[in-house]
């Protein structure tokens, strides 16, 4: 009886450690999903010209920022 | 009696560096200009104001905003933000933002301290969703740039002073004097409170918070090595009163590293996700 608690315990030890790796796994293919996904959005956004709106509009002079009104 | 030693701890000489690169553009000190050149196109991965005459680069919440108020999708600002959170989380609010480096400098001054209620750290949540997201998009203005006390700081006060011919002071009104009493309650509670604005306020901290969980760069503790009861040295010294011993990767934390310089035990450490793909004996068991 001892014994058979043993392996029962033994086996559900393996069990959780192999969840534990598998949601490592898991979590490292996430991270590169989601790296791929934002690289592809930077590029993406870059051809649709997103750049070229950052440049002209951070080169005016920002009333909203310093908190001025017309 | 002996003297403390001191010394600059990495991520301030980070923050010196950044602020030094980001408002690099030293010529508008005597001409006053917005800087029109081609970095302008490249976001910083921290708060900081365009409209500052002294920025080399442009500021990403306000770029999306921008983008917003054109009913646009940000794929290049929100791609950015997502490369940054993916490598290093919040680490950024830590060793680069002047405004950071500026709330660790207020918290310097002795005064009585404040520990803020756990829920306050969800605000920003609510700022960067309502005010820099729907309310920019269904208003097209720039909500968070009308708020934000980096711009009132970097931009519009060193404008304002600077202004011989009193075009600029002409346009001084409400927005000006709401900026400006926003900036003084942050400064105010900056100094009993730890990096107030960074924990309440701030969208840029919002976002990369998201990723502390998953970044490339995390914190892990060896529970073993702490000395029990635990000296609590992490937890006294962290700039953003994070529980360290049980969760260093917790969503506030800014990877400013001071646990990890200051552990006594050398418990705290500084990772990188390796992918763990050998089998081990227990599983060939």
């Amino acid at each position: 009886m001892k014994e058979k608690n043993n392996v029962d315990i033994r086996s559900l030890m393996f069990t959780l450690e192999r969840i534990e790796k598998n949601l490592e796994r898991l979590i490292h293919y996430v991270i590169v999903f989601f790296s791929v996904i934002f690289i592809a959005s930077v590029i993406y956004g870059a051809l649709l010209g997103d750049l070229i709106e950052t440049e002209s509009v951070g080169s005016v002079m920002c009333l909203s920022c310093m908190g001025l009104q017309q | 009696m002996k003297r403390k030693k001191r010394h600059i701890a990495p991520h301030r000489i980070g923050q010196i560096i950044a602020s030094i690169i980001t408002l690099g553009h030293f010529p508008a000190l005597w001409t006053g200009d917005v800087y029109q050149g081609p970095l302008k196109a490249a976001c910083v991965p921290i708060l900081n104001c365009w409209g500052c005459p002294l920025s080399l680069f442009s500021c990403p919440i306000g770029g999306l905003q921008h983008f917003f108020n054109l009913h646009l999708f940000p794929f290049y600002i929100v791609g950015f933000f997502g490369i940054v959170g993916m490598l290093v989380g919040r680490m950024v609010c830590g060793w680069l933002c002047p405004f950071g480096m500026l709330q660790d400098i207020l918290y310097k001054i002795k005064s009585f301290r404040w520990k803020l209620p756990v829920w306050t750290t969800y605000i920003k949540y609510a700022v960067l969703v309502i005010v820099a997201g729907v309310l920019a998009w269904i208003t097209r203005e720039p909500w968070f740039c009308k708020a934000c006390p980096a711009g009132i700081l970097e931009a519009g006060i060193p404008l304002v002073l600077a202004d011989k011919g009193g075009d600029i002071r002409a346009l001084v009104g409400w927005l000006f004097w709401s900026k400006m009493v926003f900036l003084t309650l942050v400064v105010a509670l900056s100094i009993p409170v730890k990096r107030f604005f960074c924990r309440v306020f701030c969208p840029v901290g919002a976002i990369y918070s998201l990723f502390n969980r998953f970044s490339l760069v995390h914190l892990s503790i060896e529970k073993e090595k702490c000395k029990s009861p635990k000296c609590g040295v992490c937890e006294a010294i962290c700039p953003m009163d994070i529980n360290v011993y049980d969760n260093p990767n917790q969503k506030e934390c800014i990877r400013c590293l001071e646990c990890v310089y200051k552990c006594p035990n050398i418990a705290v450490n500084m990772n990188f996700y390796k992918p763990r793909i050998k089998i081990t004996e227990t599983e060939n068991a």
